[in-house]
């Protein structure tokens, strides 16, 4: 096997690997955490090196098992592909560093190494497989791991969350896997580059579209879109912040990354419907999560309603369907996937400080923390859209693309939803960092325990700041990415060999 | 045939539908696990019905005989059945650990993560 | 627009002929699954959901699925045992919806169960491109050396994917017990399922043992015939219940050796480990490598790596039942 195809295997295969060896260290908290590190490190590197080599050279695919495409099942990183299983590296490491200095002794020795793997594993396979069922196998991984990492700690706020988490996600599922099921059934294969071939011709859209509505819904529920979004804050706040990060970071975005997939690969022929459609969801997605999250008053509750608000943006420039949109969704999802996990990561820093994480009882921290202020207002501001940060230009992107095709409603709503957000994080700002605090000399003496959690932030803060200043480059390598989205032919090319 | 079966699928799936919007979690999984089996055999009826000839080569010959089974929707259903029953295994036991802690099987009154 | 495309599809059916039997185990399918939905014992529900499974079971048989039936045979009664042990711990029954909100609820799982069933319909009757399960039926035997092609399909063709379901499963097992385990201060002794009984301690002293030989053989025909690491694991993981039924749940844990977690682990591993020597070839991950041996009796026999895979799925799914099976059996009564 060529280097090239084993960096392709690698984002999935080292987690995995990691996983069953934490697995077998069952009880054994050292070995699992130096598994869990060592993973997440090799993971992030050769993420970065996967990403390097197909922006240099082109779609990269490899047949597992050497079976002829489309009999077996392939790996395939296209730009869009690499980019987001470098982004799951580059979180898993934060978060994985985080993690070893915030995570108790009792969820280590109950399996947070392995199931945060596992998780990894899962999320990468989604993003590199290009094959729809194992795209759903995948999938599963991903929910399964992030069931139990839900659950994990057992404590009542979290089984609750839990279970509408696993409700509505296995009612995706279902959906999906019926939803494969009957793309079987018309087209008879199950590679997405052979489907995207044999159901490219008039008579198959009028089939196509009605079981794309169905992947639709499927992507929808796990991207958390309206109207079945409300499981998402009403869960991920609950567990530990290290889990409640990654999720928020990393997991809603597989479901972004999958409706992007199908929705410029396979389900092309009848734009008109599907992607109007999209356009409409993404909307009122992007309005119900915003005004949610005015009404919160929790630090991480806030910032769950505002993934909410933001995946619609990310939808947006899906629906559009323009090289610049899908280009402006490509940088939304890099500069969402670093910030708010970012923002859910000092939430935990806040909740070690002053014991809450609610408004009304925080206070006081710009005097007490200058430092960690600062660090909180890049990514708040990031996400609000300040330039030159880089949630500011995520939001120009989309909008001039909006602009370009005359989509009045879209930049009207987007312009909205960006002012209502800066509220929430201005509200946040004033009610933990700026108002007086309510007890005196709240500075708990937790400085060492805190210290640590700072290595993650300040990185990520910096990757905030590096993208925004370098706007530049990183739009034109989304523009890359939206040009191979938006022509097919090169992903068919490079699995199907023809 | 081919309606029965279709119907058979409207059935489970209305069915397992219904019980999982009952609110007792002990309907919930059992709603679950009939809908998996409605899903099962929708892939099983989408990919086109074979009566009688199971996937096997026979020994001697290089392939199978013509017209038995696609193998394939079989081998998707025998890994979406594991799945399913994964999910079901571990929704159980949440289920069980939530009452457990709430005291209650109703679903509506799991809410207080949500104000 | 939608509509004027949908009169493009061509909507003539072309259908297979009625056989009694199957109408009968299909109509059988339907009648639980409506009795399941309306009965109000919960012991009624879920005897009468365990009908369903047998019956998709049935289904599966008469339509040249045996794989299939037999998993669903053995995933049915794993279901049924699981949700008998939750009942133990949850209350019965109570009717809470309203009478508004039962027709509605009532109405939409019918338009959902009525869409589901014309889309099958719909995706039964369209085929636009040849399948290409064909190249599975000429290429198993030749090319993956199995006879048995959803068992080949399986661990060679479709490998990743088994990989993938596997770890699910590993995945919640280590769930069912973090669960289960996470609040017990104590070590929870060994439970005792059944009042102790002489002639069932007798039987499992031989049936167990029985099992596990049979589980084996289910295991090593697997990628000739009906079988395969995944029956062949439910198998041995039946036997091993059978023993904790007639001793304890402690002594049975014991017959593994080591923790059954960590037993699912090395199952895992041994499976994704089994796709490496591929790769050391220079070839892509999960690529089999097989090799001849000539043993006296078995002549020319041909072991490859999709082998030692299926071990790896039989091994984990020992793990993960046993494992699921006892943390419920040993739950505290509340």
């Amino acid at each position: 096997m060529s280097a090239p195809s084993l960096l392709l295997l690698a984002p999935v295969l080292i987690p995995l690997l990691g996983a069953m060896l934490a697995f077998i260290a069952w009880g054994r908290r050292r070995t699992q955490k130096a598994i869990g590190l060592t993973a997440v490190t090799l993971l992030s590197a050769t993420a970065i090196l996967l990403l390097i080599r197909v922006q240099r050279q082109g779609i990269l695919a490899v047949q597992i098992g050497n079976w002829d495409a489309p009999f077996g099942i392939p790996l395939v990183a296209d730009l869009l592909g690499a980019l987001m299983v470098t982004l799951s590296g580059i979180t898993g490491l934060a978060v994985g560093l985080y993690a070893v200095f915030y995570m108790d002794r009792k969820r280590e020795i109950h399996g947070f190494y392995p199931l945060f793997l596992a998780l990894l594993a899962g999320v990468n396979g989604a993003f590199l497989t290009g094959d729809i069922f194992n795209l759903y196998v995948c999938f599963e991984i991903m929910l399964m791991a992030s069931f139990v990492l839900l659950s994990l700690g057992g404590e009542k706020a979290q089984l609750e969350g839990a279970v509408k988490y696993v409700a509505l996600n296995f009612l995706s599922s279902a959906i999906f896997l019926a939803a494969v099921g009957l793309l079987y059934g018309t087209a008879g294969t199950l590679n997405m580059a052979d489907l995207a071939v044999k159901l490219s011709s008039d008579d198959t859209t009028p089939i196509a579209t009605i079981i794309s509505m169905l992947f639709l819904v499927a992507f929808g529920i796990k991207a958390a879109v309206f109207p079945l979004f409300f499981w998402l804050p009403a869960s991920y706040h609950t567990p530990p912040v290290p889990i409640s990060a990654v999720f928020a970071g990393l997991l809603t975005k597989v479901g972004v990354y999958a409706m992007i997939r199908v929705f410029t690969l396979i389900f092309i022929g009848d734009t008109p419907t599907t992607h109007t459609l999209i356009v409409g969801i993404a909307l009122l997605t992007m309005v119900t999560g915003v005004l949610g999250a005015a009404a919160q008053f929790d630090i991480r509750r806030i910032l769950s309603f505002h993934i909410v608000s933001q995946i619609g943006y990310m939808i947006l420039g899906l629906g559009l369907f323009t090289r610049v949109a899908l280009a402006g969704s490509v940088f939304y999802l890099a500069h969402h996937i670093i910030v708010k996990t970012n923002l859910f990561l000092i939430g935990g820093i806040v909740r070690r400080l002053q014991g809450t994480e609610d408004l009304g009882r925080l206070g006081g921290l710009y005097r007490s923390r200058p430092f960690l202020a600062v660090l909180f207002l890049i990514p708040a501001m990031s996400l609000a859209g300040i330039p030159p940060l880089s949630g500011f230009f995520a939001k120009l992107f989309l909008i001039v693309a909006a602009i370009e095709i005359r989509a009045y409603i879209s930049v009207a709503v987007a312009l909205g939803v960006g002012l209502l957000t800066l509220y929430s994080m201005t509200k946040i700002w004033n009610e933990a960092f700026w108002k007086a605090a309510d007890r005196n000399g709240e500075s708990s003496g937790n400085e060492s325990r805190v210290l640590p959690l700072y290595l993650p932030v300040v990185g990520l803060a910096l990757l905030t700041v590096l993208i925004g200043l370098a706007a530049g480059p990183v739009f034109s390598l989304s523009l890359e990415a939206a040009d191979q989205l938006l022509d097919p032919s090169q992903y068919i090319r490079a699995v199907l060999g023809k | 045939m081919e309606l029965i079966f279709a119907a058979t699928v409207a059935v489970l799936y209305a069915g397992g539908l219904y019980m999982m919007l009952r609110r007792n979690i002990v309907k919930f999984l059992l709603g679950l696990a009939m809908l998996s089996h409605g899903a099962n055999l929708l892939i099983f009826t989408a990919g086109g019905l074979t009566r009688g000839k199971a996937p096997l080569i026979e020994p001697g010959a290089d392939a199978a005989a013509a017209g038995v089974a696609d193998p394939l929707p079989q081998a998707l259903i025998l890994t979406a059945i594991v799945i399913s029953f994964a999910v079901l295994a571990f929704a159980l036991v949440l289920f069980l650990r939530a009452y457990r802690l709430t005291g209650t099987d109703d679903l509506d009154d799991l809410r207080s993560t949500e104000s | 627009m939608m509509a004027a495309k949908l009169y493009s599809i061509d909507l003539s059916l072309s259908l297979q002929p009625l056989h009694s039997i199957d109408v009968l185990v299909a109509g059988l399918i339907i009648v639980a699954a409506i009795a399941t939905t309306l009965v109000s014992s919960r012991f009624a529900a879920i005897a009468s959901l365990g009908v369903v499974g047998y019956a998709m079971a049935l289904l599966f048989i008469l339509y040249g699925a045996p794989d299939l039936a037999i998993t669903q045979l053995i995933i049915e009664s794993l279901t049924v045992v699981l949700i008998a042990l939750a009942f133990y711990h949850l209350p019965p029954f109570h009717h809470r919806s309203s009478r508004r909100s039962t027709i509605r609820d009532a109405i939409f799982a019918g338009a959902a169960g009525l869409m589901a069933g014309s889309l099958t319909l719909l995706a039964n009757q369209q085929l636009f491109a040849e399948p290409v399960s064909q190249y599975f039926l000429d290429h198993s035997w030749i090319k993956a050396y199995g006879r048995n092609v959803v068992n080949v399909i399986l661990v060679d063709f479709r490998a990743l994917d088994t990989l993938g379901e596997i770890t699910v499963l590993g995945i919640t097992g280590l769930g069912a017990l973090t669960l289960l385990t996470f609040h017990r201060s104590h070590r929870k002794s060994a439970a005792h399922l059944t009042r102790i009984s002489l002639i069932l301690r007798t039987a499992a002293g031989y049936l167990t043992p029985l099992m596990m030989l049979f589980s084996m053989y289910l295991l090593l025909r697997g990628h000739n015939a009906p079988g395969g690491g995944f029956v062949g694991g439910l198998t041995a993981a039946a036997g091993i219940s059978l023993y904790a039924l007639a001793f304890d749940t402690g002594k049975a844990r014991r017959l593994l050796r080591i923790h059954s977690i960590t037993f699912s682990g090395v199952g895992l591993l041994l499976a994704a480990a089994s796709g490496l020597f591929g790769v050391m070839k220079g070839q892509p991950y999960l690529t089999g490598v097989w090799r001849t041996f000539n043993l006296p009796f078995f002549p020319s026999l041909k072991i490859g790596t999709p082998f030692l895979f299926d071990v790896g799925v039989y091994l984990l799914v020992i793990g993960v039942v046993v494992t699921i099976l006892f943390s419920l059996a040993e739950e505290e009564d509340a």
